[in-house]
């Protein structure tokens, strides 16, 4: 009889913290899985953008978020100036920079009709010179990019949460809105979806698919700037900040299906769920081998991804 | 027919370009090739005018800040002797390569040290997985090699000619476990890194943990270097209750876990070893780090009037005075002691002669940042000391000076 | 005829046995030949798979792991034989790739080249994590030496033998391969796979086999390298590997035997030499792909060929000249 009781307690104290426990767990999580979705979605726009205007595929968004950084850390940290006139500077340092890369790389690949596989290790090895440039300017030193809010952490339904990562559901939820609508009800936009489509039809009905092209380039490493500079009071600044990031992004790109512009916060959203509730329930060991599985798996059953990105077969 | 002669042509042309960059790679030191013409056989560079020692470690990737520190302080050691007249009379020349951190290049990079520049010893990289993995070729060629990583995976595994400069990290992850044992902790949490470092540490603690049987282990994560998000596992260690957390990793990504740890709520205790103890830990950590307890050999302070011993002093001021800035690490700390124990052996063996280097190390006594070191057993181990240190209020305390103030 | 046909084969032969014959008192040398040699394995593998049949891949990395894990894991854990571990190494390589295969080759492109990405990062997360099987970061050490009829191959110079027997082998069996009618569908499919699917080829069948073969010489290249350094750990089979493997490629010129061959050993030396550049290295590793990707459509193979068509009309300019005079 006592023993009964002795069980009986044991499975309602059990029972009761588990519960208690999961509860705040599964919500804490909720809210980490959406801000750090949210930062990779951020992130795979620019992949999408670039994919959606022109039909191809960047490797080095990583790396160009890392220098966007960098840059940002300059101004902010270095010179001491005000947050905004450093972010708009990085920003427009980071499209100049975009259109740089596409008119002195991209452009020249393209223009002798060569396979993708030649943009794919240009950008490849444009992401090895853009780390190392920044190494031989800043060093290999981690450091800390200071808080813009001037506070550290404010509280969300219980989980405390830096308000750089917070920003990032808004820029990513406004990038997302402002991009798709550019793209879509915009006459410049469509015209750089046409350019994508075909660009030899386009440049026929009066379209400048150079410019609309570089533009993309320009906008998409602009917004991975921003992307650097909101990463940076949460995580720091390093030259390896990009590597990791960016590949997950890319996934996340992919998996919300290529070139669409919510598809790619989506994708983001479902890394970061995946992410963090396999490292919370499953094994933390093989977080990411979980996450480049979900990436292969929907290659194979999805390739165009969740939302049916547009497939460009060039 | 024309296929068949484009196929040779290309062919041929691709040996005769080997030859041509083959030759044109060594064109760098030709002076010295002709010099090893006539001395491969023999002991190695007894005719050059120079004392040539090798380095290499990680100067690009991820492990890019902490090797290129242990570079400088290398080339510091250097300078210093050659200012002060030498080894044997001559010269001393140090030959740095970058491994990038990957073994495979560590490899290359050994064997080109001892074959093609035909060094007379190496100071080693702070990773040990590569001073394992190129310790077969060094012993093989009775080059002697001053691994700065503190692992303990080649201790006792029969290595006669590799030695380290430095604590093994065995002795920091006991003194780690007592200062849990110290503060009372009772459910120990870990996050760790993939890398051999932090496996083979935390394994260590867990160990202790187990067979002390005072504490227990309530919850094992991990995590990949360069991760940026560790809302999961810090979440599930919360929720398990932890009051006390063990970290090991590079100190780039630690100090983003302490951050994240403190933030989500975390005020136990943090617990680790030397690479808590990191720059970068505290520099990303900031106002965060405070709580945080490890065990190590040495620390880089935040500045030069902070250093705990004379010998730490004179060399963060030399150190300051060439690079304008403190080593990020303690891995200078090794590599200095690791590159002025290797001279000083040459000059006290009076010979460049591997097994004469060797015989020196072994029956010397020698004194470097970290103390007295003294290898007379065989091990490759020189030294055994190590302090428990605790960050306080943005400053770096003993844990004995802490322990009374709390009290 | 048939004189003329075995001149050109013998003389790279030659040359390559003297060239290793002058380089034989230097270890140094010999090592970079050793590695030369297998990247030239691996990378004419490649060269099946891309250069011949169309398909792209950069999770190459993967099965260069495959092949090196198996043959360290077999040999250290359970004293198999060198030999037979290689074997083992090329048959869970033929396994994998297969896996790999089936769903690779319904994917065209960038997409193609995703799947390999995806597949050979999780090929690394394994091996830097399973630490019972790979024993994880610490690595493998201790791999024995390969032996021949119980003469072990310690020595630098008795591998680099080795090596350049198993770099003609494999160039030998490349080129009977390419020049059967598994490789003209190779190719067939290369150039149209509509067209070829027309013809009555089982394009899916060919891709699939064009994958597992070139995953087989990659394999190979990774248990020799295995046997070479005595030492395996993860980092070296990250997806760095893989871009070099297809940079080598690239930069060496694609679909012909010598191209893969001038990449391998062209790149692989420069690495070497950038050697005393320290922090630089990389960077101008990064550049040198960028040149090659941009001046260099058709690689090292394509300049030379260039510069012979050049130089022979010139030479046809100029004794047309003569005769003129």
């Amino acid at each position: 009889m006592e023993g009964e009781t002795e069980i009986a307690l044991f499975i309602y104290k059990y029972y009761k913290t588990t519960r208690g426990e999961f509860k705040d767990m599964l919500l804490s999580l909720t809210i980490s899985a959406i801000v750090i979705g949210s930062v990779y979605g951020l992130i795979a726009l620019g992949y999408s953008l670039i994919y959606s205007a022109s039909g191809l595929m960047t490797f080095c968004q990583g790396e160009i978020l890392m220098f966007g950084a960098f840059i940002g850390l300059t101004f902010f940290r270095y010179l001491e100036w005000p947050f905004l006139i450093a972010l708009l500077l990085t920003m427009l340092i980071m499209f100049v920079l975009g259109m740089l890369i596409e008119r002195l790389l991209i452009r020249p690949i393209l223009s002798r009709h060569a396979t993708d596989i030649y943009i794919v290790l240009a950008t490849i090895a444009l992401g090895i010179v853009i780390t190392n440039v920044a190494q031989q300017i800043w060093g290999t030193h981690a450091v800390q990019f200071p808080a813009i809010f001037g506070v550290d952490t404010i509280n969300i339904l219980g989980t405390m949460v830096q308000p750089e990562a917070f920003v990032c559901i808004f820029v990513g939820a406004f990038a997302m809105l402002g991009i798709h609508l550019f793209m879509n009800k915009m006459k410049f936009g469509t015209s750089m979806r046409a350019a994508a489509m075909s660009p030899m039809a386009a440049r026929s009905v009066g379209i400048n698919v150079d410019l609309t092209t570089g533009i993309t380039w320009g906008m998409s490493c602009a917004l991975a700037g921003v992307a650097g500079i909101l990463l940076g009071p949460v995580q720091g600044v390093s030259i390896s900040m990009g590597s990791t990031i960016g590949t997950k992004a890319f996934a996340a790109a992919v998996i919300g299906g290529y070139g669409n512009m919510y598809g790619a916060i989506i994708g983001g959203l479902i890394i970061g769920f995946t992410e963090t509730f396999s490292a919370a329930y499953i094994t933390s060991d093989y977080k990411d081998f979980i996450t480049y599985g979900l990436l292969a798996l929907c290659m194979v059953f999805l390739p165009r991804g969740i939302l049916k990105g547009d497939v460009y077969d060039r | 027919m024309k296929k068949s002669i484009r196929k040779f042509l290309g062919i041929v042309l691709s040996a005769s370009m080997i030859a041509v960059l083959l030759t044109g790679c060594g064109g760098g030191n030709s002076n010295t090739d002709t010099a090893e013409e006539t001395s491969t056989e023999g002991t190695s560079g007894d005719s050059s005018d120079t004392i040539k020692i090798g380095w290499y470690g990680p100067l690009s990737g991820s492990a890019a800040s902490v090797g290129t520190t242990g570079d400088q302080a290398a080339r510091l050691a250097v300078k210093q002797v050659n200012e002060a007249g030498g080894v044997l009379g001559k010269q001393v020349e140090l030959i740095e390569y970058d491994d990038e951190g990957v073994t495979e290049t560590s490899v290359r990079n050994v064997t080109r040290l001892i074959e093609q520049d035909n060094v007379v010893g190496i100071v080693g990289s702070h990773l040990s997985a590569a001073v394992l993995a190129t310790s077969d070729i060094n012993e093989e060629a009775h080059v002697v090699q001053f691994g700065t990583g503190t692992s303990e995976i080649w201790t006792n595994i029969g290595l006669s000619y590799t030695f380290r400069p430095t604590v093994c990290s065995a002795l920091f992850n006991q003194a780690c476990y007592d200062s849990m044992v110290t503060m009372g902790a009772t459910k120990i949490a870990t996050i760790s890194a993939e890398t051999e470092y932090a496996q083979t540490a935390t394994a260590t603690v867990v160990n202790l943990i187990e067979e002390g049987g005072v504490m227990e282990v309530v919850d094992q994560e991990g995590y990949t270097s360069g991760d940026t998000d560790f809302s999961g596992q810090v979440t599930k260690i919360l929720a398990s209750g932890a009051d006390g957390v063990l970290l090991n990793g590079g100190g780039e990504d630690l100090g983003k876990i302490v951050r994240a740890l403190r933030m989500q709520g975390y005020e136990g205790y943090i617990y680790g070893i030397e690479s808590l103890a990191d720059q970068q830990t505290l520099e990303l950590a900031g106002d965060y780090a405070d709580g945080v307890i490890f065990s190590c050999c040495y620390f880089v302070p935040q500045s030069v009037d902070d250093a705990l011993t004379d010998a730490e002093h004179d060399f963060l001021v030399a150190f300051q005075e060439e690079y304008g800035e403190l080593p990020v690490s303690e891995v200078a700390y090794r590599a200095y002691d690791g590159m002025n124990i290797l001279l000083q052996a040459i000059e006290l063996a009076g010979s460049t002669d591997g097994d004469d280097i060797r015989e020196a190390i072994l029956s010397n006594t020698f004194t470097g940042i970290a103390g007295e070191f003294d290898f007379s057993d065989g091990s490759g181990e020189g030294i055994t000391s190590g302090t428990t240190y605790v960050i306080d209020k943005g400053k770096i305390v003993t844990f004995d000076s802490y322990l009374e103030e709390i009290q | 005829m048939k004189l003329r046909k075995i001149f050109p084969a013998a003389i790279p032969v030659i040359v390559a046995v003297l060239f290793l014959a002058a380089i034989s008192n230097n270890a140094y040398y010999l090592t970079i030949f050793v590695f030369c040699g297998i990247y030239v394995i691996a990378v004419s593998g490649l060269d099946i798979l891309f250069g011949y049949s169309g398909q792209i891949s950069l999770g190459h990395a993967m099965f260069y792991a495959s092949g090196a894990y198996t043959s360290g894991i077999l040999t250290t854990k359970f004293g198999v034989n060198p030999w037979l571990a290689i074997l083992a190494g090329l048959l869970v390589t033929a396994l994998l790739s297969f896996i790999v295969a089936l769903p690779a080759s319904r994917l065209v492109h960038q997409f193609l080249a995703l799947l390999t990405i995806a597949a050979g990062n999780m090929m690394y997360v394994f091996l830097s994590k399973a630490t019972s099987i790979t024993n994880a970061m610490a690595g493998i050490r201790q791999i024995p030496d390969l032996s021949i009829f119980g003469y072990e191959l310690h020595s630098n110079l008795s591998f680099a033998i080795f090596t350049l027997l198993a770099v003609f082998l494999f160039l030998f069996i490349k080129l009977r391969l390419i020049n059967s009618s598994t490789g003209r569908a190779f190719m067939a499919i290369r150039e149209n796979t509509t067209a070829a699917g027309g013809m009555g080829i089982n394009v899916r069948k060919y891709k699939i086999m064009a994958f597992i073969i070139s995953a087989l010489f990659t394999s190979f290249a990774g248990s020799m390298y295995t046997h070479f350094v005595g030492y395996i750990s993860p980092e070296t089979f990250e997806s760095s590997l893989s871009t070099m493997l297809m940079t080598m490629l690239l930069f060496g010129g694609m679909g012909n035997t010598a191209g893969p061959i001038l990449g391998a050993v062209v790149i692989a030396v420069i690495n070497e030499s950038l050697q005393s550049f320290n922090t630089y290295k990389t960077l101008l590793y990064g550049i040198l792909i960028l040149v090659a990707v941009l001046f260099m459509p058709r690689g090292c193979y394509g300049l030379v060929t260039d510069l012979g068509i050049k130089i022979k009309t010139l030479s046809r300019k100029l004794v047309k000249k003569n005769v003129k005079n």
